[in-house]
């Protein structure tokens, strides 16, 4: 079974994504800059209250302050797609958007293209995610082999997807319970 | 990994760019409730201390080396990355670098390798802007940093020169058919 693609800029934005959705350390960050955000202008506003006890300014200060604190994620998101973008544009990346094949081959995830070729034991892969439009699937915690829906030029991408995911899983399953994957 | 995230950053415009971009926008809020803060109350004691606090925050934010490798290592933490540390074998061919261990193997031409940098402790030999593979001098278990990195560093360059040479051929042969 194989599957034949070619990435745009605009797909690499589907991996940053998903990092910055699914990573407890990204997460973090986002509410750490919201909680030290809010905590900076409650005493900001406090302590215009106390030098000037203008109940009503200080109050719509605060209200404006949480506003723009609110919207704090969606700019950080916003901001990382931007980087993002912009460090791919920074670059040739020769080999990143030319059509790539993916095979599977028995153990094995297999990718051929202009540039070069390689596999990688399912095993060893660290995860497999699908969405509707993308199949990303995981070397390691930050780096992935993204294939979008859209960029497919051969093969089919549904079965593609659920196959690599099957088979990953397998492969997991043999790694936690090594002795009764091999009885059966 | 952390080295090479932290390569890849510093060596990026964009990055920088965003960096200075978080630093403009917090010296501007500063800047701002400082005189809103002066013009609402006429105490030059606050703001002073608020405007200090605010010097803090910036100088903290602009050199801690600290911050950006934590968040590094964590994140790396955050996934088994059973492929990353088993030791591999790079292996230089004439056209192209080769890979194996025990996830896999493959080979990826000189021509299409985005750069090849080396730095005190580690050679980075980088796929595309992001991503590298990163050399430590002191994990070698078998062969010679140094050696490979210079031939590394020559196939490299012996690649873009090459396809510096085809395009401008490309081009001079295009330029001849208009000519026609």
């Amino acid at each position: 079974m194989e599957i034949t693609y070619q990435l745009r800029k605009e797909d690499l934005l589907a991996l940053t994504d998903d990092l910055t959705k699914r990573s407890p350390t990204a997460r973090r960050i986002v509410r750490r800059t919201v909680a030290t955000s809010l905590l900076a202008s409650a005493l900001m506003c406090w302590g215009i209250w106390v030098l000037t006890r203008l109940t009503a300014a200080v109050l719509m200060i605060f209200v404006v302050t949480t506003l723009l604190t609110a919207l704090i994620p969606f700019r950080i998101k916003r901001n990382q797609r931007r980087t993002t973008a912009s460090l791919y544009g920074e670059g040739r990346n020769r080999a990143l958007f030319l059509p790539k094949t993916m095979s599977i081959d028995r153990d094995f995830l297999c990718w051929s293209a202009e540039s070069g070729s390689g596999n990688v034991k399912f095993e060893y892969l660290e995860r497999v995610s699908r969405s509707d439009t993308y199949l990303l699937i995981y070397l390691n915690v930050r780096f992935a082999y993204v294939v979008p829906r859209d960029g497919v030029v051969s093969g089919d991408f549904d079965a593609f997807a659920s196959e690599v995911e099957r088979r990953w899983k397998k492969a997991m399953d043999l790694i936690a319970e090594p002795h009764e994957a091999y009885s059966m | 990994m952390i080295e090479q995230v932290l390569n890849y950053r510093a060596n990026s415009q964009a990055v920088q760019k965003g960096r200075r971009k978080v630093y403009l926008t917090l010296t501007l809020f500063w800047i701002g409730t400082c005189l809103y803060l002066w013009f609402a109350t006429r105490v030059t004691s606050a703001v002073i201390g608020w405007g200090l606090i605010g010097v803090l925050v910036l100088v903290t934010l602009r050199y801690s080396e600290t911050g950006p490798r934590k968040i590094v290592a964590r994140a790396i933490r955050e996934g088994k990355n059973r492929s990353l540390f088993e030791p591999i074998t790079l292996r230089i061919e004439p056209d192209a670098i080769a890979y194996e261990s025990a996830s896999g193997a493959g080979r990826i031409k000189w021509a299409y390798l985005e750069r090849v940098q080396r730095t005190d402790g580690h050679l980075f030999l980088y796929h595309n802007v992001i991503t590298a593979w990163t050399v430590p001098k002191e994990g070698v278990l078998s062969g010679d940093f140094d050696a490979f990195a210079a031939q590394a560093e020559t196939h490299f360059r012996t690649a873009e020169a090459e396809r510096s040479a085809n395009s401008a051929a490309a081009q001079s042969s295009s330029d001849l058919r208009l000519v026609n």
